[in-house]
């Protein structure tokens, strides 16, 4: 056999194999041999320089002995291969021409499967099996060539169980892990045809199926797995409800690139998490957006709170009454390192797509116990301060546990704190809205309606909400002074909502005239850029202070 | 009995917040409890060498290094300290796994945490 007749043969097989001269040196390797016997920087000229065989003799003495010995020669020695790990190979040489010989490495079976054992810990999820994030990657990328030279398509499903993201890892016990198993082998039931299947993160697990590609049977695809978790799974004994969001992104549709395929179908089933858990949606079908940067700023977003780039300024409420500021809206705000300023219209929303609101409202609440002392300590009494709750947040099943500790550890019994909650977010769900707001009042705490005017609450179920305080929209705000129809709206809304027993703020007050038409309501609290834009803590002290005219 | 927590963060109002978690457990539990605070590795290590302590909860991200030393550190002066990480990125920190009896995602939320602690505590 030829050296060429060799390379050819062996080049690219996963065994160990070389060619030597009667010299000892090496004069062709193989990729196998060069990669598991080598360290990178290691020169292979010659057996001489040889260290990874464990043996009594020198490396010389070894080869020299297999050279002229007759062939086929082998032997049993330990390798120590380039991972670090000790191996039993057999040597094996044989002839090829009078002046080389073939030398072949190979493990035993059971090493094997060690080594395997070892890639199986850098492409596989341990807790699951299924190949993991970044192999799932590689191996969608390479279906990509595929399907990109056959012009066919190929549909990804990613399943979000969000509720399992704060799932903490406790060492001390395997039981942690077995729901993310159960998971797995439920969706095993659907995912039948499809070629890949994989664990994404802690709680996402990815489905590409390469023969379904029409939208209708994606769907329902998508819709037997939801029915699938609309029954409870068992876990540790105990039956067990789990939420979940799918997303679909499709290839060519949506994109080319395997990590954007990826990127778009997760970012689909969580922007469903806030709108409707248990549900599926295509990427194509969800606004156009910049995706590489909503993806950095929900990674950031987590440490962005702990690092205070996510900071509250505070917009003033002026009360005619008392000719004083008497209350105040906390207002999150988003200075980003690297993109700059991010609107909470954008983070905000994210947020609640993550769960991250939580922690968001969370610090809000912490800032306000802040903000009532260092108010309490210039000697302003009877001020108030409104935080934005999201009803994620309210609905989230430890939030009035969360709320009491807050309440009973930051000193907060008996301050005028208020939950400011949007009128459709009320409307949304009503009855489960009004059982956790009458909890919240129990605790002390004040409830406004923000943005009243925009949504649908009917009167009648406006009399029923546990409310405290209406903030009438800035659109019936807007114009009043010059506006007949505005002015008559705006009285109407007031004298409705003092007669019910509210006390009511007109936001977005931005001139002299809408100020005067306020001010002629009684018990009418007015914020807007006319007294104040949303300020910092400093000069927001300083101006609380005053007393305007 | 007394059970001794360390509790270590470079953010004073997590630190604060770890710190008024743990106390609004403290009636649960049938010993009384004392809590230590810091904010670098080197006040961590100093209060190591002074006290034993039943439970270490130590941010992953020190100004002065990683938690990973302080749990070596606590760990090699008492097997029985029980270590918790409290991190944003859990999965970061897969290698480190083996100085951890638990690792927690930041933010903490005080029902969560409660939860782990009394875990962590046996209440």
């Amino acid at each position: 056999m030829k050296i060429s007749e060799v390379q050819a043969v062996l080049g690219t097989l996963p065994l160990g194999a070389f060619v030597m001269d009667e010299e000892l040196n090496v004069v062709w390797s193989n990729h196998y041999f060069d990669t598991q016997f080598f360290l990178k920087e290691y020169k292979k000229t010659n057996v001489a320089s040889f260290n990874f065989i464990e043996s009594e003799e020198s490396m010389i003495d070894l080869f020299s002995k297999a050279f002229h010995a007759p062939k086929p020669w082998s032997q049993e020695h330990f390798c120590e291969m380039s991972c670090g790990k000790h191996y039993h190979c057999n040597i094996s040489v044989h002839e090829l021409d009078e002046v080389h010989v073939l030398v072949y490495l190979q493990r035993s079976v059971d090493v094997i499967e060690q080594c395997d054992d070892l890639l199986k810990t850098t492409r596989y999820d341990h807790v699951t099996s299924l190949v993991n994030r970044s192999y799932f990657l590689e191996l969608l990328g390479e279906k990509l060539l595929e399907h990109n030279k056959n012009k066919s398509s190929l549909s990804l499903l990613v399943l979000d169980f969000d509720s399992l993201d704060d799932y903490d890892v406790l060492f001390t016990s395997t039981d942690d892990e077995t729901i993310f198993i159960e998971l797995k082998n439920k969706i095993q039931e659907v995912v039948g045809d499809a070629q890949l299947f994989g664990r994404m993160s802690t709680s996402k697990f990815a489905i590409v199926y390469e023969d379904i590609v029409s939208t209708v049977e994606v769907e329902k695809i998508a819709e037997e797995i939801i029915y699938l978790f609309s029954e409870p799974i068992l876990v540790k004994g105990h039956l067990s409800y789990v939420e979940l969001t799918i997303g679909v992104s499709l290839y060519p549709v949506d994109t080319g690139n395997a990590r954007m395929l990826l990127h778009k179908a997760e970012h689909s089933a969580a922007a469903m998490q806030n709108i409707e858990p248990n549900s599926y949606s295509f990427a194509h079908k969800l606004p156009e957006q910049n995706v590489e940067n909503v993806l950095q700023i929900s990674t950031d977003l987590p440490s962005a709170i702990e690092k205070e780039e996510i900071y509250f300024m505070f917009q003033p409420q002026y009360c005619h009454e008392t000719q004083r500021f008497c209350g105040a809206e906390l207002l999150a705000r988003w200075e980003h390192p690297e993109l700059g300023f991010i609107s909470p219209e954008v983070f905000i929303p994210l947020a609640e797509q993550t769960g991250m609101i939580r922690a968001v409202t969370m610090k809000a609440f912490i800032e306000a116990a802040k903000l009532f002392k260092e108010i309490e300590a210039v000697g302003i009494k009877n001020f108030s301060l409104s935080v934005n709750i999201s009803p994620s947040v309210l609905l989230y099943g430890d939030f009035l546990e969360d709320l009491k500790f807050f309440m009973e550890n930051y000193e907060m019994i008996g301050k005028p704190l208020y939950l400011e909650v949007t009128e459709n977010d009320l409307a949304r769900n009503i009855s489960k809205m009004i059982e956790i707001l009458e909890e919240v009042r129990a605790m002390g705490i004040l409830i406004e309606m923000d943005d009243y005017g925009t949504g649908y609450t009917s009167l009648q179920y406006l009399s029923k909400l546990p409310i405290d305080t209406l903030k009438i929209d800035k659109s019936f705000v807007r114009d009043i002074d010059t506006n007949k129809h505005q002015a008559v709206l705006f009285k109407a809304i007031c004298e409705m909502s003092l007669a019910l027993g509210y006390d009511i703020v007109a936001e977005g007050v931005e001139t002299k005239g809408e100020n005067l038409i306020v001010a002629s309501h009684k018990k009418v609290r007015v914020q807007g850029y006319y007294y104040a834009r949303p300020l910092l803590k400093k000069p927001f002290l300083e101006l609380i202070q005053k007393k305007l005219q | 009995m007394t059970k001794r927590i360390l509790i270590i963060d470079d953010v004073e109002y997590i630190l604060e917040f770890e710190e008024k978690v743990i106390e609004s457990i403290k009636s649960e539990a049938d010993f009384s409890i004392v809590i230590d605070k810091a904010s670098t590795i080197l006040d961590a290590k100093e209060l190591v060498d002074l006290n034993t302590y039943a439970l270490i909860i130590s941010d992953m991200n020190l100004p002065d290094g990683s938690g990973t030393e302080i749990a070596k550190y606590a760990t090699s002066k008492d097997e029985s300290t029980r270590v918790a990480a409290l991190t944003i990125y859990p999965q970061r920190y897969e290698k480190e796994r083996a100085y951890f009896d638990a690792f927690f995602k930041k933010p903490i939320l005080p029902s969560v945490f409660k939860e782990n602690l009394r875990l962590l505590l046996g209440i």
